[in-house]
């Protein structure tokens, strides 16, 4: 998706569920000051969802959206244990796509999208094949900022785990340069800067126990 | 908080375990029938010295590998989920506690919960249980070297044989488990 179309949807969206008035975007967005979204018919209610189909413990993970949430989940089909993921949109704003996602065996601790205030999350996602603690994405204040396609992603180069990697955003951010590894990126973000945190590489997931552990016999101590 | 399930067929474990009474007998039915004591814990930490305890904790990872591989039945090849719930399953049957698994980049923990005694001793022994459990269901050269242990919660790292005193010998240094995991992907 482009900048401009990025914009559009994001345009669109605030269109629907902010104010009828046709005001340039900032003051448009800044119009929101009330909780004046119920139910936009241009939103489908999609039921969230907090899935643990494996023998994945999951502690308080939330999914709390009096504004309306698209497709917002949770979701650890993985053993993944999961502590306090959250998935929070307790403002006006519409939430679309929010994801936390642990499709590995990596415990993600205290993963969060949270958009507090009237700003619209749009595809935020904290996805995490590696082991992710306190990862977040948020949207604070003073909350009209859109955040569009803010991403952390931990594919796990090596063992790579992410440690208090944040994306906050009450500035508008719409792009940003593609880092390959975490520990490269000026975070957290403010103003028009990075929103994206990406690792180089997502390594294969053995789909058996013995190839699993034929994997992790591999690593020696060589050093 | 919210419990996943894992979907796959395994062998029923009702009457995997039997209290006969009138005859003073416990007995362990999941893979090969086995007569077992029911002993405190604290007694039994107190046996657990020197190779004899070695040597214990590896009949007990053989046994353990042994009640996976009939819960398994006969699927040859199965997920890590469905693995790591029948170890779980077949480790709760013992009174070890209960297992999950958690993948560190390559490295392969094993995250021990519900451990019946505190202290190095058991925890070690737990930890030669579960590599040896690895071991027998995969037919690898697996051994199981304790992390941490805090509680009732252990953490075993499983790694190659030939990896395994190097990676104890970080451990007793006290390096740190994401230290130890760097240093065994060469970092």
């Amino acid at each position: 998706m482009s900048n401009a179309e990025r914009i559009r949807k994001l345009e669109t969206l605030l269109s629907r569920v902010t104010t009828r008035r046709s005001l340039p975007r900032t003051e448009h967005v800044s119009e929101v000051s009330a909780p004046v979204v119920t139910t936009p018919s241009a939103l489908k209610a999609a039921p969230p969802k907090v899935e643990a189909p494996a023998i994945a413990p999951v502690i308080e993970a939330k999914i709390e959206a009096p504004a309306p949430v698209v497709e917002a989940k949770i979701e650890a089909p993985a053993i993944a244990p999961v502590i306090e993921a959250k998935v929070e949109a307790p403002a006006t704003a519409p939430v679309v796509e929010a994801k936390i996602e642990a499709p590995a065996i990596a415990p993600v601790i205290e993963a969060k999208v949270e958009a507090p205030a009237i700003a619209p999350v749009i595809e935020a996602k904290v996805e995490a094949p590696a082991p992710v603690v306190e990862a977040k994405i948020e949207a604070p204040a003073p909350a009209i900022a859109p955040v569009v396609e803010a991403k952390i992603e931990a594919p796990a180069p090596a063992i790579a785990p992410v440690v208090e990697a944040k994306i906050e955003a009450p500035a508008v951010v719409l792009d940003a340069p593609n880092h390959e590894r975490f520990e490269q990126a000026p975070l957290p973000v403010l103003g028009a800067a990075v929103a994206k945190v990406v690792a180089a590489s997502k390594p294969a997931r053995p789909a058996t126990f013995k190839a699993l552990v034929a994997r992790a016999l591999t690593l020696r101590a060589t050093k | 908080m919210f419990h996943g399930v894992v979907t796959a067929t395994m062998h029923d474990l009702s009457g995997a375990f039997e209290a006969d009474l009138s005859a003073g007998r416990l007995t362990l039915r999941v893979g090969a029938e086995a007569r077992v004591l029911a002993v405190p814990a604290s007694v039994f930490a107190t046996l657990l010295t020197g190779d004899a305890a070695r040597l214990a904790a590896e009949q007990v990872g053989a046994a353990v590998g042994a009640d996976v591989k009939a819960l398994l039945g006969a699927d040859e090849d199965p997920s890590p989920e469905t693995v790591g719930f029948a170890l779980s399953a077949a480790l709760a049957l013992r009174g070890l506690g209960t297992l999950r698994l958690e993948r560190w980049g390559d490295a392969l923990l094993a995250v021990l919960e519900g451990v019946a005694h505190e202290g190095p001793a058991f925890a070690s022994f737990l930890a030669t249980v579960v590599g040896a459990a690895v071991a027998a269901v995969t037919g690898s050269p697996s051994r199981g070297v304790l992390l941490s242990a805090s509680g009732a919660e252990a953490k075993v790292l499983l790694v190659h044989d030939e990896a395994a005193a190097a990676v104890a010998a970080w451990v007793a240094e006290g390096q740190s488990q994401s230290a130890v995991l760097a240093r065994l992907h060469g970092g």
